[in-house]
């Protein structure tokens, strides 16, 4: 049961407090406009996958894909992602920006899931059973998980402070953004022609990373105010 | 004709982001009233919103870096409000869940400290006497972290100590309650310095 006194002496703490958080004014660096933090992120991310791109070496069979009719709508697809799921991450992140920036990533993961699907029914359409794949490629998940580890660690930092606002969706957001660019470099250096190959073992992968960013959206985001504190 | 000019909430806390206490204790103070305002359209019970407006006031410090002046202010505000509102209600939603309030109890176990009278239940008012008396580092350590559930980190932006130093006095401070509580004499380790 309330009282007035007890009121009273919460209302006191709560000034106490103010006096306490007044005392400890220093002067802190406002975030730049979540914009240019995701165009910047994104560039830094578009010159990574480059990299992976040049080390691995391109694969061989590029102009054969690009014949594909599915293949360049599943790279803009993921570049889409990338690029809106950073922007809707950074928005997110901000307290007084709406929930409905997440709607960003969405026309790139339709692009991205919309093409890998189409694949696989040309595939099943012409091949029957025998375009599902034959085994696992390690190579796919271990490129999109690793691939999307640095991506997501740098993200993990410069949203750090998200965790006190919407973590689960800003983190989301931001795992969709880095499994896009890592799936984009596995599409640029690994041979893959099955779509039923693609949607398990890359798609599947990157499906996977998000839902465990998701998961443990917190303790990510704890994870990047760490490593922030340690440069 | 006397009437104070209306306090420009924005403009306070773009002067507190480049370090203006004056101006932040001001922002701070003037926010309060619009804090509780929102807390308790959330659907917070009366007796909890002054410690929803406290973490709403805390988590405002951690982020203040994120407000951007070229905005309305209220909006900023009122999202971290409702954020902590909303983990208010969660909180006391799952504690209702868990434990059921019996007010007569008429049966209880054999042992003899379940059997104990009234007389015998050391007051709440022993145990604030007991933390008034800790060394002022330890009793704010105990106060914020055992009390108020803030974080090490929260703790540690509000007093200015590490995050080890106040893992140190919570622990002292709480092993001077507990022999306190015990009837035994108030032993302040680390004495008034309470340094590791």
């Amino acid at each position: 049961m309330i009282t007035a006194d007890t009121k009273l002496n919460h209302e006191d703490h709560t000034t106490r407090l103010i006096m306490a958080l007044s005392e400890h004014a220093v002067p802190v660096r406002r975030l730049p406009h979540p914009g240019v933090q995701a165009m910047l992120w994104s560039v830094g991310a578009m010159l990574f996958v480059a990299a992976l791109i040049a080390v691995v070496g391109m694969r061989e069979d590029l102009s054969i894909r690009m014949e594909n009719p599915t293949f360049l709508p599943l790279v803009l697809g993921l570049l889409l992602t990338g690029m809106g799921g950073a922007l809707a991450a950074f928005m997110l992140s901000r307290p007084d920006r709406s929930l409905w920036w997440s709607a960003l990533a969405l026309p790139g993961l339709a692009l991205w899931f919309g093409s890998v699907g189409l694949g696989c029914a040309r595939d099943w359409a012409a091949m029957g059973a025998d375009a599902l794949p034959g085994g696992i490629s390690w190579t796919c998940i271990g490129s999109i998980s690793l691939g999307s580890l640095p991506l997501g660690l740098t993200l993990a930092v410069l949203l750090r402070h998200a965790g006190a606002v919407r973590p689960t969706a800003t983190v989301l957001m931001a795992a969709m953004a880095a499994t896009g660019f890592a799936a984009l470099a596995l599409t640029g250096f690994h041979e893959v022609d099955a779509a039923f190959g693609i949607l398990l073992w890359q798609t599947g992968t990157a499906v996977l990373v998000m839902g465990l960013g998701a998961t443990l959206a917190k303790p990510i985001l704890m994870l990047g105010t760490r490593l922030a504190m340690l440069r | 004709m006397n009437a104070t000019p209306p306090h420009d909430l924005g403009a306070d806390l773009a002067l507190a982001q480049a370090g203006d206490g004056v101006a932040y204790h001001r922002f701070l103070e003037n926010a309060v009233p619009f804090l509780r305002q929102i807390i308790r359209r959330a659907g917070c019970r009366e007796e909890e919103v002054e410690d929803v407006v406290q973490d709403t006031l805390l988590t405002i410090h951690q982020v203040r870096h994120t407000y951007d002046p070229s905005r309305p202010v209220k909006p900023w505000l009122t999202a971290l409000a409702r954020r902590r509102s909303m983990d208010s209600l969660r909180k006391t939603y799952n504690r209702r869940n868990r434990e059921t309030l019996d007010d007569v109890v008429h049966e209880t176990f054999h042992d003899r400290a379940a059997n104990q009278s009234e007389d015998d239940i050391l007051t709440a008012r022993d145990l604030d006497r007991l933390t008034a008396a800790l060394p002022p580092r330890q009793r704010e350590a105990v106060t914020l972290i055992r009390v108020r559930g803030l974080t090490l980190a929260q703790a540690s932006v509000l007093t200015g100590q590490s995050v080890n130093a106040l893992k140190v006095s919570v622990h002292r401070g709480l092993k001077a309650l507990r022999a306190g509580l015990a009837g035994e004499p108030l032993e302040m380790e680390g004495g008034g310095t309470d340094g590791p």
